[in-house]
C-alpha cells in the first residue's frame, strides 16, 4: 500500500528526488517560521461598532448599500445631493444652445435675467452630444422629495439610468431585491417618470434589467389607473 | 462582499458527509452561533473575539498589509453578521468563517501598481526590520531573519491567489486537506495540486536562500 512514508523511501533512493524533497521541506520550514501577525487590540471593538452602525440603519438601505453609512459618507452624500438639487433646479434654465429657457412664473427667470448674458453650458461645445431623448431623465424643478427615503430612491433611479451596469451589479447583491425594486418602481411612478425610466433601461444587457423594466411599467400602469378619473 | 456569505453558504450546503446535527454537536461554536442567530449581539461579539486573530492572520498572509487585512477582517465579519441567518450549520462555524474570509481575500480587487508597491514596501520594511512581528530582539538575528522572512512573505504575495490560499491554509495555518477543500469549494485533489504548485513556485522564488544552506541544514 502506498503511503507518505513509502513515497519518501522511494524518493530517497533517487539523489535528485531527495534533493527536491529536501528543498520543498526547506520551503515549508521557511513558511512555518513566519511570525504570527497580531491584529490591533481594538479590532474587535471596531468590528462591533460597525455592526452596531449597520444595525441602526433601515433594512432596505442596509441590504442595498451593503455597508454602513458612516457619518463621513453621509455628510458627503448630503453635500452631493444638495449640490445636485440646486444644479438640477437651475439646469432646465440653461440649454445647450446657450439660450436661457424660462418657464412662465418661474422664480428663477428674474434671477437669470438680472444676471445679464445667457448662461453657456459646456454641452454647447460638443457637437457630438447625444440627443436629449437619449439622456437619462433626472428629477428637475419638480423634484421635491417628501422624505429622506424618497430622496435616496431618487438617487438610485438616477444611478439606474446613468450607470445601469453598476446599478445592476449592486442590485445582484441585494437580498430583498424584489421589495427594493418594487419600492423603486413605485417611487418612479409617483413622480411620474416610471415609463420613461423603463424606456431608458430596457436595452440594458443584464438579466435583472427585464424584471426591473416590468416592475417599472407595472407601477406606472397601476399609478395611471389609480389616478385616472372614473 | 455581500456575495461572500452567499457563496460560503452554497459551498457549505454542498457538504454531504456529515449531518448538521453531528456537526453542531462537535462544533465548539455551536451554542454561540445559536444565540447569535437568535439575535444576541453579545454572542456575535464573543465569536468575533474568538476568531478575529485567525481571520486576520489569514488575510494578512493573503494581502500582505496590516491595514488591508484589518479592513478585510472587518468586512468579512460584517458580511457574516449581515447574512449569518443563512448559515445552516452544515459545516463547522470556523470552516464557514474561513470560507467567508478566503472569499474576502480572493475577491479583493486591487490595481497591479498598488499591489506591486505594497510588495516592495513590505520587502523594504522587512529588510530594515520595522514590520512588527518580524522584528527579533537580537539585532544580529534581525538582520538575517528579517531578510529571510521578508523574502518569504514577498514570494508568497507573488503567488497566484488560489495557490497562495492553499499554501497559507495548509503550510502556515495547518488546516487539513479536507477542510481546505471545504473552504475553497474544490476537490481535495485540486487542493493538493495547488499546494504542490505553490510550493514549487516558492522554491524557485526562494532559491537564493535555499542554496545558501549546507546539505541537511534547515533554513
Amino acid at each position: 500500500m502506498r503511503t507518505k512514508h513509502t513515497d519518501r523511501l522511494a524518493l530517497s533512493r533517487d539523489e535528485g528526488s531527495r534533493y527536491d524533497a529536501d528543498e520543498i521541506d526547506a520551503v515549508v520550514t521557511l513558511l512555518r517560521s513566519l511570525p504570527d501577525p497580531e491584529p490591533s487590540s481594538d479590532l474587535a471593538a471596531r468590528i462591533m461598532r460597525r455592526v452596531s452602525e449597520v444595525e441602526a440603519q433601515p433594512r432596505v438601505l442596509r441590504a442595498f448599500f451593503g455597508r454602513p453609512w458612516t457619518s463621513n459618507v453621509a455628510a458627503a452624500l448630503a453635500a452631493g445631493i444638495a449640490c445636485a438639487v440646486v444644479g438640477l433646479r437651475l439646469a432646465p434654465l440653461a440649454t445647450p444652445s446657450g439660450v436661457v429657457a424660462t418657464r412662465p412664473g418661474d422664480p428663477h427667470a428674474s434671477i437669470i435675467a438680472a444676471a445679464g448674458p445667457a448662461i453657456e453650458t459646456r454641452a454647447a461645445h460638443f457637437s457630438g452630444s447625444p440627443p436629449e431623448a437619449a439622456l437619462p431623465v433626472l428629477p428637475t424643478a419638480n423634484f421635491q422629495p417628501a422624505n429622506l427615503l424618497d430622496w435616496r430612491l431618487d438617487m438610485q433611479l438616477n444611478e439606474l439610468q446613468l450607470d445601469p451596469q453598476a446599478f445592476f451589479r449592486r442590485l445582484e447583491r441585494v437580498r430583498e431585491r424584489e421589495r427594493f425594486v418594487q419600492r423603486l418602481a413605485e417611487r418612479a411612478a409617483r413622480r411620474g417618470d416610471a415609463a420613461q425610466v423603463a424606456l431608458n433601461v430596457r436595452t440594458v444587457s443584464h438579466p435583472l434589467a427585464q424584471p426591473v423594466v416590468e416592475q417599472l411599467l407595472h407601477a406606472s400602469l397601476i399609478r395611471q389607473v389609480s389616478t385616472s378619473p372614473r | 462582499m455581500q456575495t461572500l456569505v452567499a457563496e460560503a453558504v452554497a459551498s457549505a450546503s454542498a457538504l454531504p458527509e456529515t449531518s448538521a446535527s453531528a456537526i453542531s454537536a462537535s462544533d465548539p461554536d455551536a451554542e454561540l452561533v445559536a444565540h447569535w442567530q437568535a439575535g444576541d449581539l453579545r454572542a456575535f461579539e464573543t465569536l468575533v473575539r474568538r476568531h478575529e486573530r485567525r481571520v486576520f492572520r489569514l488575510l494578512y498572509r493573503m494581502l500582505g498589509s496590516r491595514e488591508e487585512a484589518e479592513d478585510a477582517t472587518q468586512e468579512a465579519f460584517l458580511s457574516l453578521h449581515r447574512h449569518g441567518h443563512r448559515f445552516r450549520r452544515e459545516a463547522r462555524f470556523s470552516t464557514f468563517l474561513y470560507r467567508v474570509a478566503a472569499n474576502a481575500a480572493l475577491n479583493r480587487r486591487r490595481s497591479l501598481g498598488r499591489a506591486r508597491a505594497r510588495v516592495e514596501e513590505f520587502g523594504r520594511r522587512h529588510l530594515v526590520g520595522d514590520e512588527g512581528p518580524a522584528s527579533a530582539p537580537d539585532p544580529e538575528a534581525t538582520a538575517h531573519g528579517a531578510q529571510v522572512q521578508g523574502a518569504v512573505q514577498q514570494a508568497l504575495l507573488e503567488l497566484p491567489k488560489d495557490l497562495r490560499m492553499a499554501v497559507v491554509l495548509f503550510d502556515i495555518e495547518g488546516r487539513a486537506y479536507k477542510e481546505i477543500a471545504d473552504v475553497l469549494g474544490v476537490p481535495e485533489g485540486t487542493v493538493k495540486s495547488r499546494i504542490h504548485r505553490g510550493r514549487s513556485a516558492l522554491r524557485e522564488s526562494l532559491r537564493e536562500f535555499l542554496e545558501r544552506r549546507e546539505p541537511g541544514e534547515k533554513p
